[in-house]
């Protein structure tokens, strides 16, 4: 595969290619993310298996968008909600646990995320509020940057900026 | 800078994806170097790595094998869509026989050129980014990180005739590059 020219290719002009039913361009979308995918489920999920079975279904969702898939962002932007979605629905189809929202006293939105965060910095993350810890997360542990949350998160640029801020207030405070 | 950024200002500058005005004024504040020096605990102990989880054999290949599989019906759904209207009832009604030979030496005797509405003349100049001589998948690349360098765009990348360069164009050169390539041996 590295001997393919698809694997130099900018995100853009690879989906290009794929929507025009380049079989390379498919196997080199897959290479650049699969390990991102299977690292983001099991941090949801905390198995290995059950990551796999995720990562298999994340890209057959994926590879069912083409033709027609539009580029908005990038595409760990369109993958985030698609493997978190598949995470959650795993593991209600499982009847594992979610993790209470304490502070909010209702089923969380968020499935576990591992692994914790060392000491101090446990403590912080878990107070903040959820739109923010799923932010922050994002930001710190994914490696997003500000436009990929936001099309991650489905919600305007301005609102990523203003929870990144408001968390990192409340980091800064307390370290 | 008369003033302190504010910390997610900070974080961008922790990225690398802050102004230059903002880079100066930190690196002479003392202050606001510490307060970085804070974000940057906090992203390291966010970002613990996890353990590299290899996905095994078989499982890569059936994956791989539906990326396959994928291509295919794409390749062949776009295929369909190039086909005139009027050319489709050739493969239900083959007995019509006179009308069959007519589109035949119709389709036969007809340039390679015209079947492909994203490279006409002028407009095969214009998708060949890199004065090669040919239209290829470079082509395509160089259009897309132009686009997202957002470097000043030529009118002629307007491949489409929509007004705009953007993404439709490298779909179009992407289309004439695939196809080009499909039909040499």
């Amino acid at each position: 595969m590295t001997g393919s020219p698809a694997h130099s290719f900018d995100e853009r002009a690879l989906v290009a290619l794929a929507n025009q039913g380049d079989a390379a361009a498919f196997e080199e979308i897959y290479r650049r993310h699969r390990d991102w995918v299977v690292g983001l489920a099991w941090r949801f999920v905390g198995n290995r298996d059950d990551a796999l079975d995720v990562l298999q279904e994340t890209f057959v969702d994926l590879f069912d968008r083409f033709p027609g898939f539009v580029l908005t962002s990038s595409l760990r932007g369109y993958l985030y909600p698609v493997v978190k979605h598949r995470c959650i629905s795993l593991l209600r189809k499982r009847r594992r646990v979610v993790p209470i929202d304490a502070a909010r006293g209702s089923e969380a939105r968020e499935p576990a995320w591992q692994p914790d965060p060392p000491g101090e910095f446990a403590k912080i993350i878990e107070v903040l509020p959820a739109e923010q810890r799923e932010v922050v997360r994002l930001r710190f542990a994914l490696d997003l940057k500000l436009d990929e949350i936001a099309q991650a998160l489905a919600v305007p640029l301005g609102t990523v900026k203003s929870r990144l801020h408001n968390a990192l207030k409340a980091l800064l405070k307390t370290t | 800078m008369s003033y302190h950024p504010t910390e997610l200002d900070l974080e961008l500058l922790r990225a690398g994806e802050a102004s230059a005005a903002i880079a100066q004024h930190v690196a002479g504040c003392a202050e606001c170097q510490g307060q970085l020096a804070r974000i940057g605990q906090c992203a390291t102990a966010l970002a613990a790595p996890i353990a590299a989880i290899e996905v095994p054999a078989g499982r890569e290949q059936a994956i791989l094998s539906l990326a396959q599989q994928r291509a295919a019906v794409v390749a062949a759904q776009i295929e369909r869509r190039r086909r005139p209207r009027w050319l489709r009832p050739l493969y239900i009604a083959a007995p019509l026989a006179a009308a069959a030979s007519i589109m035949v030496f119709v389709t036969t005797v007809r340039s390679p050129q015209l079947s492909q509405p994203a490279a006409s003349a002028p407009a095969a100049a214009a998708a060949d980014l890199n004065s090669d001589g040919k239209i290829d998948i470079v082509d395509a690349l160089l259009l897309a990180r132009d686009l997202k360098r957002q470097s000043a765009q030529q009118p002629q990348w307007d491949l489409n005739g929509d007004g705009r360069v953007d993404q439709a164009d490298i779909d179009r050169i992407a289309q004439a590059a695939v196809s080009l390539s499909r039909r040499q041996p």
